[in-house]
């Protein structure tokens, strides 16, 4: 079973996916901060990191960051979903290794779970 | 004859006599000339009856008057000498009275027997007989001379200018008079026994009062050295050729005379004849050489001077340094005593070089100016103290001891003066002098203007340097402090879309679960209302998004990521994507893909958002029938087209629909919801990669928007 990490201060937004896509069959973990999703996929090394940026602790760059830097987790593809929407940021995000830049409210969840989907069918051959 | 000269000697000097002492009564100089011009008129009168008389008994009288004028009249020269040219006596009182004393005392001695006792009669001549005091008589006429010429040598070195100059002149003048004097009144009389040539005593008096009355009152119009050195000249070869003839003729005579005949003599005569015609042309330019050398020991090449004036004119370009060194160069050659280089601007003196012996310069400026406009006004461009009438310019020069104003001018314009004190030798300027300052001003006046360009453009380089460094500076500041604001601004921006979207996010995610039935079933009713409460929240979040980037457009931060971008493929998704909302609302939505389109350069994400944006307008804005999208290529650029079959777009509105905030007016847009941004922002993402959008439409059949992209070449 495909291992879905949202890194995620938003319980909501964790709601929401821990729903749909545990109805869906995935296992989906959590951590609210930056620090915590960081050693979480470090230990459970998920099939896709959804990150989000502004968070207590660390935020989505520095884990971003680590997550790249760290053998371990060097490969697993991120999504970077934030409602952050500057040029810049989203420059930074794929600069830094982000598979991807999502802004939150541009997606439904409906348009996000297929993004998700899309991204366990193709980029992970190893998990398939 | 002995009458006329007599006359003429007496009318001469008292025309002088009076002249001078009308000229300045108070100065003692000229009541001293007056006294000795009138002992000359003494001296003519009782010289010309001494001579005329012929009874001896009456002559020894005249004679001896004769004698006593003369006495009396070294006095005047002593005196005269002594004081001249000053307007004060400078010789205390004692030395007057004792002078005078002695003076008078040999004035009474010569009326007496001891100077001449009585007169002979020889070949019908009267000719008076030495007395016993006459070696006395003319010692003390010796040393009235003497210490006179002594006192004119050490006034003449010791002084400087025009007094120098003026001693010079009385110095010359009785040098003349008691060499002639000396050979008549002396020689003749004491040694030859001729007296026939003491009728013309008088006459080379006239030498003397002449050229005192000339130093008197116009004292520099002569160059006194070539005076000086002509005469001496001339009285060399008269001394040379008369010692040769008499002499050639006495020797001739001792050893030749016995035997000859008279022929002989003539022989000889006219055989020192030829010599002297011979050589005295080749003697007197000898003469005149060694003279010449002699007086004009500090004369100058003007070729030097002007040489030296061109190096230091080409080499030199800094203001100071150049005047300093022309008025140095033009002191070294012709000698003045001080001078000054003087740069004027709108009548006020701006600059002042000195050189030579100079007092500290106390310049009126408007003496001064007026001097120099009045010197550059004139047709020979120079103001030359001795050739100046009285006027106001002359009182200026005299005031400030001035000789020369030399006006520097640059194409008509005034731009200064080199101003001269008279030279160091007291002499005029001579024409030489003259014409070598006139060829110079022109060069020093565009050599100095030269120089102050140059310091002007110097100058003007550093303020400006300075005005930059310092306007660069202010930039420099003012652009941190924008960067500063920028950057909060953008912070602030960045955030606050951030914390706008964060509740939208939730209320989207929480909505759109609950209608697609995650959270247990929905009623249709519940359903309408909880559509309608999503796409209000999509619309809100579509208002943060344009408002974030017309922040961006504003700002003028609109970039681009210009890539190469497959058209076909962002229609298609974005077609894909919004398929869903045309069926809500039972509408077709059509790409006509085209196959082998060419890729465009464009940024794709901002492409993308255009065609979501004509698209998802034109579901919006149609009812009936559907959407269809096409490409085809155009003159190097794809064009994209979006038809639908709306109810069309008036004119009016047209022109309105690319604007900010701005939505067509008729009813049918309140119906559909939107920010008034959509087409403003796509507008200017289109033409920010050199495409173009425009809409064609007509009323009640629909709407179709374009847009270009250039093509890949």
């Amino acid at each position: 079973m495909a291992k879905i990490l949202f890194i995620e201060d938003d319980p909501l937004i964790v709601k929401i996916y821990t729903t749909r896509l545990t109805a869906d069959g995935y296992e989906v973990l959590s951590a609210d901060n930056g620090e915590q999703g960081l050693k979480i996929a470090q230990e459970n090394v998920p099939n896709l990191i959804v990150l989000d940026i502004m968070m207590p602790k660390m935020d989505g760059f520095g884990v971003l960051t680590q997550l790249k830097a760290d053998e371990r987790t060097k490969y697993i593809p991120i999504i970077v979903y934030s409602n952050l929407a500057q040029e810049e940021e989203i420059a930074r995000a794929k600069f830094l290794g982000a598979n991807e830049f999502i802004v939150k409210a541009n997606l439904s969840p409906t348009e996000m779970v297929e993004k998700i989907k899309s991204y366990l069918q193709n980029s992970n051959p190893r998990t398939q | 004859m002995e009458l006329i000269i007599s006359l003429l000697t007496i009318i001469a000097n008292l025309f002088l006599g009076i002249s001078v002492y009308k000229n300045n009564p108070k100065s003692a100089t000229n009541r001293l000339f007056f006294l000795l011009t009138s002992i000359l008129v003494t001296w003519s009168v009782t010289n010309y009856i001494s001579v005329l008389i012929v009874d001896p008994e009456t002559a020894i009288f005249w004679i001896r008057i004769v004698m006593a004028t003369v006495a009396s009249m070294f006095l005047a020269i002593f005196l005269l000498a002594h004081t001249f040219p000053e307007e004060k006596i400078k010789l205390n009182k004692l030395s007057i009275y004792a002078v005078s004393a002695w003076a008078m005392f040999l004035v009474g001695i010569s009326l007496t027997p001891l100077i001449f006792s009585h007169t002979d009669v020889v070949n019908g001549q009267i000719t008076p007989v030495p007395g016993p005091a006459i070696p006395l008589y003319g010692l003390n006429v010796i040393t009235f001379l003497i210490a006179s010429v002594v006192t004119l040598i050490r006034k003449i070195k010791h002084t400087s200018g025009s007094v120098r100059t003026q001693t010079q002149f009385m110095l010359l003048g009785l040098s003349i008079t008691f060499i002639l004097s000396f050979f008549t009144t002396f020689i003749f009389v004491v040694v030859l026994k001729n007296t026939n040539f003491v009728i013309f005593g008088p006459v080379y008096s006239l030498f003397l009062v002449g050229v005192i009355a000339y130093a008197i009152i116009k004292h520099r119009f002569l160059d006194i050295r070539l005076v000086v050195a002509r005469s001496v000249a001339y009285t060399l070869l008269v001394l040379i050729l008369g010692i040769f003839y008499s002499g050639g003729l006495i020797i001739s005579g001792r050893f030749l005379i016995r035997e000859s005949t008279s022929n002989i003599s003539v022989i000889i005569s006219t055989f020192l004849a030829l010599v002297i015609a011979f050589s005295f042309q080749p003697l007197l330019r000898i003469l005149e050489k060694i003279t010449d050398n002699i007086f004009y020991k500090d004369t100058y090449d003007q070729n030097t001077l002007l040489g030296n004036l061109s190096h230091i004119m080409a080499s030199t370009y800094e203001i100071s340094e150049l005047s300093s060194a022309i008025l140095k160069e033009i002191i070294a050659q012709i000698k003045f005593i001080y001078g000054y280089l003087i740069l004027t601007k709108n009548s006020s003196i701006i600059w002042v070089k000195s050189t030579g012996k100079a007092k500290h310069p106390e310049f009126d400026e408007e003496e001064i100016n007026h001097l120099i406009k009045s010197a550059s006004l004139r047709k020979e461009k120079i103001i030359i103290f001795e050739e100046e009438v009285e006027s106001i310019e002359k009182e200026t020069l005299r005031k400030y001891q001035i000789n020369i104003v030399l006006p520097l001018i640059v194409k008509n314009e005034t731009i200064g003066a080199i101003i001269l004190s008279e030279k160091s030798s007291g002499e005029i300027y001579s024409v030489k002098d003259i014409n070598v300052l006139e060829i110079i001003a022109p060069e020093i006046a565009i050599a100095i203007n030269n120089a102050l360009s140059y310091d002007e453009i110097r100058r003007f380089n550093i303020t400006l340097q300075e005005e930059v460094d310092r306007a660069t500076k202010d930039l420099q500041n003012a652009n941190i402090k924008l960067q500063e604001l920028d950057k909060l601004k953008d912070e602030f921006v960045s955030l606050a879309s951030h914390e706008l979207r964060t509740p939208m996010t939730a209320i989207k995610g929480s909505l759109s679960t609950i209608l697609e039935g995650y959270a247990g079933n929905v009623s249709d009713k519940s359903r309408d209302f909880l559509t309608s409460a999503y796409n209000e929240n999509d619309r809100l979040i579509r208002l943060v998004n344009n408002l974030l980037n017309i922040s961006r457009i504003e700002a003028g931060r609109f970039t681009f990521n210009i890539t190469k971008v497959d058209l076909n493929a962002v229609i298609s998704e974005v077609v894909d994507n919004l398929q869903m909302a045309a069926k809500e609302k039972s509408l077709f939505l059509k790409y006509g893909q085209v196959t082998g389109l060419p890729l465009v350069y464009a940024d794709l994400d901002k492409v993308k958002e255009v065609v979501i944006n004509l698209v998802g307008n034109a579901i919006k804005f149609t009812h009936k029938g559907g959407i269809t999208v096409k490409c085809e290529i155009k003159d190097g650029f794809v064009q994209s087209a979006v038809t639908d079959t709306g109810s069309g777009i008036s004119k009016e509105d047209q022109e309105l629909l690319f604007k900010k905030f701005s939505q067509a007016r008729g009813g049918y847009s309140k119906q559909a919801g939107g920010t008034g941004l959509g087409l403003y922002i796509s507008k200017q993402i289109i033409e920010g990669q050199k495409g173009k959008i425009w809409l064609e439409s007509v009323l009640g059949q629909g709407s179709t928007f374009y847009f270009t992209l250039p093509v890949v070449s």
